[in-house]
């Protein structure tokens, strides 16, 4: 009741938590990935290289580039344009230009699983999470699943709970609904969505990068760019691609790969399977 | 300020339109699909269907069907379950059991452009051309383009190669087509796609096929009824008498119907041949999964 009546009060002064209700302005920019595909890593480059002269820290992260889930409707409203807001959700048509973070969902599979235990927020065995992971289990209803929003409501105390809505505050599904939301809204539409992976984000920092900078119109320098990428490795060095052959067992990278194969190598991902299927 | 309070109270009373705020439960059943693409018209045929004792009305449509951009948050609570919900809200992972319509986007065009001026979004010196170029933009609406509706409720994993581009660096595939199945399925989720074309050809077919979907028990007079009641020329009658009770026409113009021409190919006469070509080159992948010719490209 009292934090119901505090909420409101949060509502009428707009300071709760934006979620998918944030309203949108023509020209924000938006960084979109599934958890645990380094979207964080890539939320640093991007305030890295949007201001050189300072380098992002882990406290003012959320305040260079906001995401959805931590500031207030007011806090959005009074950000100076253009935008770059931070989401983790499915497709939205209100997110005028996106960038696009993919990662091979085995290694998601893999860095959620590892955050969740470090976390404390499950106890489950990796053969136990890798179902939950691909959703297939049949409580799943969305929303905000106790697994994924750990790292949102854990620990959270009572200013930030009575900001966050009691709707639908967003989610980002599961990793194949996410990915085929927006490559299906605007996979076609490179000037709508710049469309990255993670795995060339951490083999060719450069290019990328430069790819990052022309959509956003900046005008970056090579320096600007290698500035850039040397503020953020040095606060968080990225995390290894491909570690799901040593993490995952057989069964589980089998389960993901039967749900999302298609996907995974439209991607560019080669499957397992196929490598087995090979030497038979 | 005074408009602050307004809204701030609707929502403390959750007497707001539900929309994103709405609460999913798990057998909820959306109607869902981009604007102008068959939705009231299905909404009539399963609301006759449902309570065949009286025939449906605009006026009370919004309680047998409720919209969900338009009835209160709270009042859907109140509605008897499974709820049949209509909505044009791009791909929601908490829609769990969805019906989706899809209708040929030129024809889309034609209709979204007479609604526009009626809902006196354009004067009528706005030209038809225009507006499909205006209809193409991706980022300026909730419902987004054709394009973005449609890509984000059928896109699953035997068909997603076909939403790539062929050479962006990551996604290099040729799509076939023959193995390609439509709809977000996956997770468990239900799913049914409606070609308006094909209801319009065979309107008893499509209902039963949608009756069956929802479990519903449809005998073959009550199919006949239903479509009776809903076709065309009732609906016209129907909304000449209650336009004023309907929330979506109430503030409209009233010399542009609502119900229009109920008929598919419209646009071979009413696009150029410019406009034809800007839609099948942005769309033109959707349509080909969907079953709908092109005529300017090959």
């Amino acid at each position: 009741m009292i934090i119901r009546l505090a909420y409101l009060t949060n509502y009428f002064l707009e300071r709760d938590i934006a979620g998918r209700s944030l309203y949108k302005l023509p020209d924000d920019i938006f960084l979109v990935a599934y958890p645990g595909s380094g979207g964080q890593w890539l939320r640093r480059l991007v305030a890295n290289l949007l201001d050189p002269s300072s380098p992002v820290t882990e406290a003012n992260v959320r305040s260079r580039l906001p995401d959805l889930y931590h500031t207030s409707r007011r806090g959005f409203a009074k950000m100076s344009r253009p935008r770059i807001i931070f989401s983790h959700e499915c497709f939205d048509a209100e997110y005028g230009r996106v960038i696009y973070l993919v990662r091979d969902p085995r290694d998601v599979a893999g860095a959620l699983y590892e955050q969740s235990r470090q976390g404390g927020s499950i106890e489950n065995t990796i053969e136990q999470f890798v179902p939950l992971f691909c959703m297939k289990t049949d409580e799943y209803q969305g929303g905000w699943s106790e697994e994924f929003s750990g790292s949102i409501k854990a620990n959270q105390g009572f200013a930030y709970r009575s900001r966050l809505k009691d709707e639908f505050l967003g989610t980002p599904a599961s990793w194949g609904e996410n990915v085929m939301s927006w490559i299906g809204a605007r996979g076609r539409d490179p000037s709508a969505m710049l469309l990255l992976r993670y795995e060339d984000l951490i083999t060719d920092p450069q290019v990328e990068l430069g790819k990052i900078a022309e959509f956003l119109n900046l005008d970056a320098s090579p320096e600007r760019i290698r500035s850039a990428l040397e503020a953020t490795q040095r606060q968080a060095p990225p995390q290894d691609s491909g570690k799901w052959n040593k993490v995952l067992p057989e069964t589980a990278i089998r389960a993901i790969e039967s749900v999302w194969g298609p996907v995974m190598t439209a991607m560019g991902y080669a499957l397992k399977a196929d490598e087995v299927e090979q030497y038979r | 300020m005074f408009g602050h309070l307004k809204s701030s109270a609707r929502y403390a009373l959750e007497r707001d339109s539900s929309l994103r705020r709405h609460e999913v439960w798990p057998d909820d059943i959306f109607l869902v699909s981009f604007p102008k693409s068959g939705n009231t018209w299905i909404r009539f045929l399963l609301g006759n269907l449902m309570s065949p004792d009286k025939p449906v009305g605009f006026a009370d449509i919004e309680s047998v069907v409720p919209d969900i951009a338009v009835y209160p948050r709270a009042d859907f609570r109140e509605i008897k379950r499974p709820r049949l919900i209509k909505s044009h809200d791009c791909f929601d992972p908490r829609y769990r059991r969805v019906i989706y319509i899809i209708r040929d986007p030129r024809d889309v065009a034609v209709s979204l452009y007479y609604y526009a001026k009626k809902v006196k979004n354009i004067d009528d010196s706005f030209s038809l051309e225009a507006f499909v170029k205006r209809m193409l933009v991706p980022g300026r609406s909730y419902n987004g383009t054709w394009g973005e509706h449609a890509g984000s409720w059928l896109a699953n994993a035997t068909n997603i190669a076909h939403f790539c581009l062929p050479n962006n660096g990551v996604g290099a595939h040729s799509a076939d087509l023959a193995h390609a199945q439509t709809g977000a399925r996956g997770h468990g989720r239900e799913f049914l796609l409606v070609r308006y074309e094909d209801l319009l050809e065979d309107a008893h077919a499509g209902l039963r096929r949608i009756a069956q979907f929802l479990g519903l028990e449809a005998s073959t007079e009550l199919i006949e009824q239903a479509v009776q009641r809903s076709a065309a020329d009732s609906m016209r009658k129907l909304e000449s008498a209650q336009n004023l009770q309907w929330a979506t026409t109430r503030e409209t113009r009233k010399d542009i119907p609502f119900v229009r021409k109920a008929k598919s190919g419209q646009w071979r006469t009413a696009l150029s041949a410019d406009s034809i070509a800007e839609i099948e080159s942005a769309w033109g992948h959707l349509m080909r999964l969907t079953g709908y010719e092109l005529a300017s490209i090959t």
